[in-house]
């Protein structure tokens, strides 16, 4: 039967009955253990007694003895005769060692005083020297730098002046060009009056109303007022030039002076920096000599000191110490004699009071001894009756203590049970749901049992609470996690956070939230959640990145916030929301308003290109007309002069002459050959600027958002034409255009501004090529048309470089472009493929060969959808 | 009918034109001249940049520029009168003055700008027993390098010596080791750094004597009533200053660089990467210097005995004329 299983009453019971017999047990047993004891303790201490008196009888015979002969040789004296012959052998030699001592000593603190000073002395002498030695090397070197820094300077103010020098050429080789300039000009002011002279002259006498005299006064007056000129002319030339040259030569003299004026300064203030230097190293030299002499001979003078004070002292104190050693050698002998005296006298004294003393100190031992025998048996005997006692009382508390363990063990069987329930009771109170209590068949045992069934119970309630807590978190369509402050490391993640992540929630629990951060480290991550613990922020919400089990990246904001849970440790909880799709948008958004901005761009300078071909379509349309009317009106004045001709014929020689002559100066017959011409030449131009304004007027026209059927052929032509200056210089267009070409339903705005970007493309490709390999030929831009099935394609190619391959796949990107900055936003072929593709439900694709060129083809379905429509 | 109508607003035309012609021509003739002295520095650029962009529209002024290669050679200039204008030193503006050259100091547009480059060590504490090289002893340079060396327990001639080092021989005297420092404007300090394995070292900038060179003008131009040119000139001068900063913070001074090349010459890449990164601090705003700036400086020349006249700072001084073109300016 186990011990658990008794009942508390049967367990007292037991331990009652258990103390009695141990009690009684042991007091028998210490009874009989005393009795021995006593018994064995008296006879050995009676023994031992005995002992002692047979040893002290045996010493005090021995005693009596020594003290006997000992009288009688302290009565003889020949120990004091001894001392005395001892003291005056001691004094001897310690005269003779008073004398070597003093004298040693000062002989050697002389000699270590003199080796000091020597080594003192060599040590001073020795830095002075080198001081000295060192301090003109530094003279010597710092002089070298300062001839260097001198020879430096020398050297600069040669670059300087040479500089000087070539900069005034220079102003003075610009300062004659311009002269020249001024001769160039002044030569034709010089001509142009001699001229006007001349013309003045011709008609003048060409004049009937000048007579001879007075055209030869106007000559020689003009030609004094010319000569005046010329001279005046001359006079503020040079003045300009000598004005010019002066200034230059005084800008020369002046720098000159300057620099000689700075270098003075430059090396006199090198020099006096110099001489400074030197002048104050060597008066720190001169002083530290001096302090070093100094030194040497206070040292030498100090030494002399100290040898005549120990020589003086010397000779005092050995005097006085063989004077003091004499003295007290002597009262030492005389007092030997009277000690011996007195000792003589008390030998005799001493011998009969000792042997006296010592017959009474036997006889006291001896009566000394039977005391102590007494005592010490009585003592025994006292001694085994307070054993006995101390046994007794000993064997009884050894017993009461064992009692009281095994009733304190008895106690605990029955305390324990329910301090264990207690303890279970308040574990489940804080919420401790693991421990369990021991079953049995006791009351402890039934109770345990009962709890522990309670405890079950309890835990099963709250799994199934807690489930439904993490189920709720897993429908969650952000990501939560939480981890320990401490080590980072997660301790929950719910099912949208594992998603995220791909790692299993094991997996999971044993990272830390900075292995998927891979923008932050340890340190750095908590330094940032740490104003989240000491509460000086509730919550941070901030931008980053996950990296997930593939190693992807991927955008996200969280927003974390440390919560303390009641009675336990606090934790981090994170919110993680993947912000993709919204960065995505965002792009888009930024890609849509660059877009947009680039068309509303492009729509003012449709806006600025319709007006200004508003603006040329006026007076081109009335200088079209006059032209007409010129051509008119020369047809009637050609059938005029033709007339005139015929009349002339008809008339006689003399009364024709002036007609002719009239016919001639206005140099008809060249007129009449070249006007035509000249009237159909300005024709053809004005026409070419009504169609380039045309083309601008339909190219720039309002843009309509819905379909309608354009004849593609037209809308190249109209492109071609606006496109013009762009091409005309450097490329020949051939034209392949399919004729049973149907209708296109499409934006025909839209459609020419992709053609547009296209053929500008192609003209700054072939402009690249000639811009590299300069030639004589144009380069060619082929465009074709076709129809195949139910598509019609356009075919652009170009004579260009071609586009390498490293970018082909790029050239469809927004803002991608391979063109100087500022030349090019890189939108144009982003928008032709969106107009075609998007817009059109058409393709947009490209062949291209480096060195032979590119073709863009393009294809537009014949039926549009309500989508592209839309 | 149509023809004679042609042929008289044909004549009217032509009319209309010559007499644009004239006005213009006679506008140009009643422009003054303005001389501008210049060295090519990178500190000097807002002289440089204001001819490039406003010359075209000055309504008052013609403007020359004048190239020299030292501020020797510039004082000189300024000296002998053969230009009116020009940005110096201001130790040479007090030595001229001192001289009792007619000048007046009207202001400043530029702070920094200068580089303390030695070879292979960015510590100062190396520079003891060095010789370093200085535009002129007469320069602001000198002057702030004193100032901080001696802030730095260095003693002239025992711990450092300075020495005077024209601008186009200073690379292969230092590459020479003919000097082991040199303290000169932009871009001379990126040069040594990328031609002569120079290393900047990090000067603390000295409490005195901290503005950079001033624009001086000859008082002979300002009394000919020749100062609503200047005043024209000036408002140039701070549009410049707005257009180089904003040029190096939004454009990393390519516009400036490319401007430079036909008076300056350097390579387009020295000077980007020299204003972007603002080496030696350089800043192009304009200021007004005190009375006490000059004081200072003018306390350091007796001291180095450079000058031994003494300078009525209060005249020398008129800021009058810059005040109001700022004013101006801010107005518009």
């Amino acid at each position: 039967m186990k011990l658990s299983a008794l009942k508390i009453g049967q367990k007292a019971l037991i331990m009652i009955i258990f103390l009695m017999v141990v009690v009684g047990s042991s007091i028998t047993v210490g009874i009989i253990m005393l009795s021995k004891t006593s018994k064995n303790t008296v006879l050995a201490s009676i023994s031992k007694k005995f002992v002692d008196i047979q040893n002290i009888s045996v010493a005090e015979f021995n005693s009596a003895e020594k003290v006997a002969r000992d009288g009688v040789a302290e009565a003889s004296g020949i120990g004091s005769l001894d001392k005395i012959s001892a003291i005056a052998l001691i004094s001897q030699k310690d005269f003779s060692q008073v004398v070597q001592n003093e004298i040693g000593e000062v002989s050697n603190n002389i000699n270590n005083m003199l080796g000091k000073q020597n080594k003192s002395t060599n040590q001073q002498l020795e830095e002075a020297l080198k001081l000295a030695a060192n301090s003109i090397s530094e003279i010597m070197a710092f002089d070298n730098h300062s001839l260097n820094i001198l020879a430096n300077e020398a050297i600069f103010d040669l670059d300087s002046q040479n500089t000087a020098s070539i900069e005034s050429l220079n102003r003075f080789a610009t300062n004659l060009a311009m002269m020249k300039e001024k001769l160039w000009a002044m030569e034709n002011e010089n001509n142009t009056d001699i001229d006007s002279l001349l013309i003045t002259l011709i008609v003048n006498f060409d004049d009937p109303a000048y007579s001879q005299e007075q055209v030869l006064d106007f000559l020689i007056t003009g030609f004094d007022a010319l000569k005046d000129k010329i001279a005046r002319r001359k006079e503020i030339f040079f003045e300009d030039v000598l004005d010019d040259f002066m200034l230059q030569e005084k800008v020369v003299g002046e720098e000159f002076r300057l620099v000689r004026r700075k270098a003075h300064y430059a090396i006199n203030r090198e020099l006096t920096s110099s001489r400074n230097i030197q002048l104050e190293k060597s008066t720190a030299i001169i002083k530290e000599l001096l302090r070093q002499q100094s030194a040497i001979s206070t040292n030498i003078n100090d030494s002399a000191d100290y040898v005549r004070k120990v020589i003086k002292r010397l000779n005092s104190t050995i005097q006085k110490k063989l004077q003091a050693r004499g003295k007290n050698t002597g009262e030492q002998i005389s007092r030997q004699v009277e000690t011996t005296k007195e000792i003589a006298r008390n030998a005799n004294n001493k011998v009969a009071e000792r042997i006296r003393l010592n017959t009474e100190k036997a006889r006291f031992h001896f009566d000394t001894v039977i005391k102590d025998s007494q005592t010490v048996i009585k003592a025994n005997l006292n001694q085994a009756t307070r054993q006995t006692i101390f046994f007794s009382i000993s064997i009884i508390l050894i017993c009461t203590g064992i009692a009281m363990a095994l009733g304190m063990a008895l106690l605990r069987a029955i305390t324990d049970p329910i301090t264990k329930v207690l303890g279970f009771a308040e574990e489940m109170s804080k919420g401790n749901l693991t421990g369990r209590l021991p079953e049995g068949k006791d009351e402890m045992g039934q109770m345990g049992g009962a709890l522990n069934t309670m405890a079950d119970e309890i835990f099963k309630l709250r799994e199934a609470q807690l489930n439904s807590f993490n189920q709720t978190l897993d429908q969650l369509l952000d990501c939560v996690f939480m981890f320990d402050p401490d080590n980072l490391q997660y301790t929950y993640v719910n099912r949208r956070a594992r998603e995220h992540t791909g790692f299993s929630s094991e997996e999971m629990m044993s990272m830390t939230t900075v292995q998927i951060k891979p923008e932050y480290t340890h340190q750095s991550f908590k330094k940032m959640i740490s104003p989240l613990i000491d509460g000086s922020i509730k919550h941070l919400t901030y931008l980053s990145e996950h990296r997930n089990k593939n190693g992807e990246q991927m955008p996200v904001e969280i927003l974390v916030q440390y919560v303390v849970p009641p009675d336990q440790k606090g934790k981090f909880v994170e919110i993680v929301r993947d912000i993709s799709e919204r960065k995505k948008a965002e792009q888009e958004k930024e890609k849509l308003q660059a877009r947009l901005l680039f068309a509303q761009k492009m729509e003012s300078v449709g806006q600025l290109a319709a007006g200004l071909a508003h603006e040329i379509n006026t007076p081109a349309q009335y200088l079209g007309s006059n032209i007409d009317f010129l051509d008119e009106a020369y047809q009637d004045i050609a059938e005029f002069m033709l007339s005139i001709q015929s009349i002339v014929q008809d008339k006689p020689l003399n009364q024709s002459a002036k007609i002719v002559a009239a016919l001639e100066l206005a140099d008809w017959d060249y007129l009449a050959e070249e006007i035509p011409s000249a009237i159909d030449q300005s024709r053809d131009g004005v026409k070419r600027v009504a169609a380039i304004v045309l083309a601008m007027k339909k190219f720039s026209h309002p843009a309509s958002t819905e379909m309608a059927p354009v004849d593609i052929n037209s809308v190249i032509a109209t492109t071609l034409t606006v496109a013009q200056s762009e091409w005309k210089d450097i490329s020949e267009i051939n034209t392949d255009y399919s004729d049973n070409l149907p209708l296109v339903p499409c934006l025909e705005h839209e459609m020419g501004q992709v053609l547009l970007n296209i053929i500008m493309n192609a003209t700054h490709a072939i402009r690249e090529v000639l811009t590299i390999q300069p030639s004589d030929q144009k380069g060619t831009i082929h465009i074709s048309t076709a129809l195949k099935k139910d598509r019609i394609e356009i075919r652009i190619g170009d004579s260009g470089p071609g586009i390498p391959e490293e970018i082909c796949a790029r050239i469809f990107d927004p803002f991608f472009t391979t063109k100087d900055v500022g030349s090019g936003i890189g939108q144009g072929l982003t928008i032709c493929h969106d107009v075609i593709t998007e817009k059109h439900g058409g393709t947009l694709d490209f062949k291209t060969e480096i060195g032979k060129g590119t073709v863009f083809i393009i294809t537009l379905p014949l039926k549009s959808t309500n989508n592209q429509l839309s | 009918m149509k023809i004679k109508h042609l042929i008289v607003s044909s004549l009217l035309f032509i009319v209309m034109i010559f007499s644009s012609v004239s006005i213009y021509a006679n506008n140009t003739s009643r422009k003054i001249l303005l001389r501008i002295g210049y060295i090519p520095l990178l500190p000097q650029l807002p002289l440089i940049v204001a001819n490039d962009r406003d010359r075209f529209n000055y309504k008052n002024i013609k403007t020359k520029l004048f190239r020299y290669s030292s501020f020797t050679s510039i004082e000189a200039a300024i000296r002998v009168n053969a230009v009116d204008v020009a940005s110096i030193p201001i130790p040479i503006a007090l030595s001229m003055a001192a001289d009792g050259i007619p000048i007046k100091i009207i202001g400043a547009f530029q702070h920094g700008g200068t580089l303390l480059v030695s070879k292979n060590t960015a510590d100062i504490n190396t520079l003891k027993g060095k010789v370093i090289g200085v535009p002129g002893l007469d320069s602001n340079e000198h002057i702030q390098l004193m100032e901080t060396l001696s802030a730095n327990s260095f003693r002239y001639g025992f711990d450092y010596t300075t020495i005077a080092i024209p601008f186009d021989s200073a690379l292969a005297n230092f590459k020479a080791d003919r000097v082991n420092a040199l303290y000169l404007p932009e871009p001379y300090g990126s040069m040594a750094i990328g031609e002569a394995n120079g290393v900047a070292v990090a000067v603390p900038a000295p409490n005195n004597c901290q503005t950079g060179n001033v624009i001086v003008v000859r008082t002979d131009f300002l009394k000919t009533g020749k100062s609503i040119a200047i005043d024209e000139w000036l408002k140039s001068i701070i549009r410049s200053c707005r257009f180089l900063e904003n040029d190096i913070d939004y454009f990393s001074a390519r516009q400036t660089a490319i401007i430079q090349k036909t008076s300056f010459g350097y390579s387009e890449v020295l000077v980007t990467s020299s204003l972007k990164e603002r080496r030696g601090g350089i800043r192009f705003a304009v200021h007004m210097p005190t009375v006490n700036t000059f004081s200072e400086y003018n306390r350091k020349l007796i001291e180095l005995k450079m000058t031994r006249s003494t300078i009525d700072l209060n005249t020398l001084l008129d800021v009058s004329l810059l005040e109001r073109a700022m004013k101006s300016a801010r107005e518009k």
